[in-house]
């Protein structure tokens, strides 16, 4: 696509318009290559197609009979792991609907600020725009979610019925949140330039706390689901307290609530600024006229910004979450990195080290022809150095530790010596200085040349800020399912189990899910792209930058 | 904005991007490295 936008401005030498697209052929080769060596070598040689059902067979018949199925169990006509791809179909959904304020309010009180700050018209363009597309959309995240709690009462009676007894009072407080949540950014958006700037500023910044507690209010369901505050649940005289006090607290602010919690932050925020990526590209793409191709080329380079930083923090926050599920629940330790899920790991590192290396090309890309007019052929080379050890550190973190056991320190397995977490946390540390070196770069030292350009979109640049936006919310779904599939085959863990036994086996299998995520990803893209076509505010004349 | 200011900020931001690696290969050494499971010898 060659997109002189916004008048003739020539083309300096060494710079191609379309851009080098091969790169954007690398990228996706690199992706089905993993997918496949994935799907057709290392989940089979893990022992990823057996069930955790199976595997921990012995722990289950320990479990105590008064939490298992006490009703006839409700089959969905979707075979034998029916029940939980109904299950991950509406919550992984949910999240991607959901994370979409979790996210959205942290840049959106961004673009607040900048308005205010600078007054230039992009920030409350793109801030209105933001905020009409989360008003119109919450009703779609709040339906999955009552849909989600429906289907939790229907298929698994026993385990709805103690898990919303234990949470009763932080599901209230989620519940009212709502109300609160809708208050503050339908009111945000209806009183764009209406209000003094310290109310807007108010709002936005009551949106994003009140998200942000009722993120917190359903994480410690969440989290206590896989490190439970006690051993088993014991209920106390009816009252406003169904239990003591003290009691509550451990369920409520289990061990992994903290690491959760921040590192859902960091992924919803990384999420939400690839996912305004991808739409500001499908809108360069829709749009004709030069100012919207300058706004959305704009736009699209905000985003990718804001999904580097949610990126970068996702590992150290990570590695908090892993260290907390290695002290208080290890067996879910050892399913997700040495053990059968250790691929759904391997998955999600390899996602984000592509993420990493299609970033680095989007900047090569989008940056080559400012660059060259600015003569920086340092900075130009060090984004390319960026893409190459990008590529060699998610090389490096793709490696399997072991093949031909279900658990790595299984008699028989062959060790692979590439595999060591050791290269492993040195390759993500990679990763991330090189993230947060690029978010520097753009930032500080192309900021204020960066202008003149916007509109001389290449088209290798605008196909990797879609694959990002691709990448950053398959990853965010993968996270939910690797949470979900190390609690395996509990639903509050070593307490209350999967009802029915071997004859409802857990975790989703690996081709069953793959399904599940690519539905569930193909139908919030249709309705995001839809919704952000009757809620974007396109410029209607050249903005004076 | 004054560019002295303008330039102290950028300043600023690169050593809390500097600062940020930093912590980034404190946390790795601090959980990654020394507490979780070492490597079978």
């Amino acid at each position: 696509m060659t997109t002189p936008a916004g008048g003739a401005s020539s083309a300096p030498d060494e710079h191609d318009s379309r851009g080098d697209t091969r790169k954007i052929v690398g990228i996706l080769a690199a992706l089905a290559i993993f997918i496949i060596v994935l799907y057709g070598y290392i989940i089979p040689l893990q022992g990823g197609f057996i069930s955790s059902t199976a595997i921990r067979a012995d722990d289950l018949l320990g479990a105590d009979p008064q939490f298992e199925a006490q009703m006839p169990i409700q089959e969905v006509d979707l075979g034998a792991s029916g029940r939980s791809i109904f299950i991950a179909f509406v919550m992984l959904t949910h999240i991607l609907f959901a994370n979409l304020h979790l996210g959205g309010a942290w840049m959106l009180l961004s673009l607040v600020i900048l308005d205010l700050a600078s007054r230039k018209e992009r920030y409350a363009r793109l801030g209105m725009s933001l905020a009409l597309f989360n008003v119109i959309l919450f009703s779609a995240g709040a339906t999955f979610a009552a849909a989600g709690v429906l289907f939790f009462i229907s298929l698994y009676p026993t385990f709805a019925a103690q898990g919303f007894h234990i949470y009763w009072w932080p599901l209230l407080v989620e519940a009212i949140l709502f109300g609160i949540e809708i208050f503050f950014i339908y009111t945000l958006w209806f009183t764009w330039g209406r209000i003094r700037g310290a109310w807007h500023v108010f709002l936005a910044v009551g949106y994003a706390l009140s998200i942000y507690f009722q993120t917190l209010a359903i994480d410690t369901f969440v989290s206590g689901m896989l490190t439970p505050g006690e051993k088993t649940i014991t209920w106390g005289a009816p009252g406003l307290l169904g239990m003591p006090w003290i009691d509550y607290l451990q369920w409520w602010f289990n061990p992994t609530l903290w690491p959760l919690q921040f590192h859902r932050v960091a992924a919803a925020v990384s999420y939400f600024g690839f996912l305004i990526a991808l739409l500001a590209m499908l809108h360069f793409r829709d749009r004709t006229d030069p100012p919207s191709k300058k706004y959305w080329d704009w736009a699209g380079s905000f985003g990718i910004l804001w999904g580097l930083v949610g990126l970068v923090a996702q590992p150290l926050l990570g590695l908090w979450y892993m260290y907390s599920i290695f002290s208080h629940q290890n067996q879910a330790f050892t399913n997700i990195m040495t053990g059968p899920r250790a691929w759904e790991m391997l998955m999600m590192i390899g996602l984000l080290s592509l993420l990493i290396v299609t970033v680095s090309v989007y900047f090569i890309e989008r940056r080559e022809r400012l660059l060259v007019r600015l003569g920086r052929h340092d900075i130009r080379n060090l984004f390319r150095a960026f893409a190459i050890v990008a590529a060699v550190a998610g090389l490096v973190l793709v490696q399997p530790a072991w093949l031909g056991g279900i658990m790595q320190f299984d008699p028989g397995t062959w060790a692979n010596p590439l595999g060591l977490m050791y290269y492993k946390h040195i390759a993500i540390l990679v990763l991330v200085a090189i993230g947060t070196i690029i978010i520097g770069i753009d930032l500080l030292v192309l900021r204020e040349h960066r202008d003149k350009e916007w509109g001389n979109l290449s088209r290798a640049s605008w196909m990797a800020a879609l694959i990002a936006g691709v990448l950053g919310s398959w990853i965010v779904i993968i996270m939910g399912y690797v949470r979900e599939s190390a609690r395996s085959p509990w639903l509050f863990y070593n307490i209350i189990p999967v009802p029915g036994g071997q004859t409802y086996p857990t975790p989703v299998p690996p081709f069953q899910i793959f399904v599940v995520w690519m539905i569930g990803l193909g139908l919030a893209f249709a309705v995001f792209w839809f919704t952000s076509r009757v809620t974007s505010y396109h410029p209607e004349r050249e903005e004076e930058v | 904005m004054n560019r002295n200011r303008s330039r102290r900020l950028t300043y600023a931001m690169w050593i809390a991007i500097a600062i940020y690696i930093g912590i980034a290969i404190y946390v790795f050494w601090h959980f990654g490295f020394t507490k979780l499971p070492p490597p079978p010898i």
